[in-house]
């Protein structure tokens, strides 16, 4: 339950997302929200405790993983808008997982 | 002509690793616990053998897969009708296995055959093959493998060489009773006398 005396918290222009081995990465929520996932769990209108507390724990995704989704929440952010647009490089070896991890995330 | 236009944005990280996961489907040999869906365009790359192999290790993909074994078996055999077992359809899956079994059995005794007419050919090869011998057959032996010619004229010519060596080998004998070898005539010491006093 957040503490109604720190009001600044709920508008952090910042959000923590916590992979499943404890490691934490601090992000820009405007980044966050490029994932419809995350975007329902930081919604005000929805009470989730994350939406309160701007810290998402991600049980299913570890930390190297969760590391090469917010690599790419940041570069969707910087070409959503652009045309010629770079390639977004995975690792043949993580393919299969970073699947997984898009589809529960939505993104 | 105008260039189109390319739109602005990126793929979707979900359009990333699926377009990455098919283009390295044959490096895939398990999917785990993923879902049929996500899988589906991983699965429809891979060959029979390869797709036989994920299922044996992800059995829930099997009860989805029906569509894709259908593809393969279009592909493969052409169209087939589908074909029922103590009245219950059999599925596409057992379908390709019984069709591809049939067709390794045709192509085993495909190879089977070449090979026993290889191996005949060669034993024909052998027979046939030039060996070397010690001595030189006698002259009758000789004559009597002598071809048989079908022109009139060869069959002629052929008639006079038998008979002439038969001419020339009593020469020979005759010749050798009679004469001294080249060596001894050149021992010997040369005549003074003329040519002319040889003669009378």
């Amino acid at each position: 339950m957040v503490d109604v005396e720190e009001p600044e918290l709920a508008d952090s222009p910042y959000v923590t997302l916590i992979s499943s081995d404890g490691l934490q990465y601090v992000v820009k929520r405007e980044a966050a929200l490029v994932s419809g996932t995350l975007r329902g769990m930081l919604n005000v209108d929805s009470s989730f405790q994350e939406a309160e507390t701007n810290r998402i724990k991600l049980h299913e995704i570890d930390s190297v993983l969760l590391e090469k989704v917010v690599e790419y929440l940041y570069y969707n952010l910087k070409y959503k808008n652009e045309v010629d647009t770079p390639e977004f490089e995975i690792p043949t070896e993580m393919s299969l997982e970073l699947l997984v991890a898009a589809d529960f995330l939505d993104v | 002509m105008d260039v189109p236009k390319r739109e602005p944005g990126v793929l979707s990280l979900h359009q990333i690793a699926q377009t990455h996961c098919v283009k390295h489907a044959h490096l895939i040999t398990d999917v785990g616990t993923l879902p049929y869906h996500l899988v589906e365009p991983i699965l429809r790359r891979k060959p029979a053998s390869s797709l036989a192999q994920i299922e044996e290790k992800c059995p829930h993909l099997i009860e989805n897969t029906e569509a894709i074994w259908r593809d393969l078996l279009e592909k493969e055999f052409g169209p087939i009708l589908p074909s029922k077992v103590d009245g219950a359809q059999t599925s596409c899956r057992d379908q390709y296995m019984a069709f591809d079994k049939n067709r390794e059995q045709r192509r085993e005794r495909a190879a089977s055959k070449l090979r026993n007419m290889t191996k005949k050919l060669n034993q024909q090869k052998v027979q046939n093959s030039i060996t070397a011998v010690d001595m030189i057959p006698s002259a009758s032996r000789i004559l009597k493998k002598s071809p048989k010619f079908h022109s009139s004229l060869l069959q002629r010519a052929d008639s006079i060489n038998k008979s002439r060596g038969k001419i020339f080998n009593h020469n020979v004998k005759f010749v050798r009773n009679n004469t001294k070898s080249v060596l001894q005539k050149q021992l010997q010491p040369k005549s003074t006398k003329s040519f002319k006093s040889r003669l009378l």
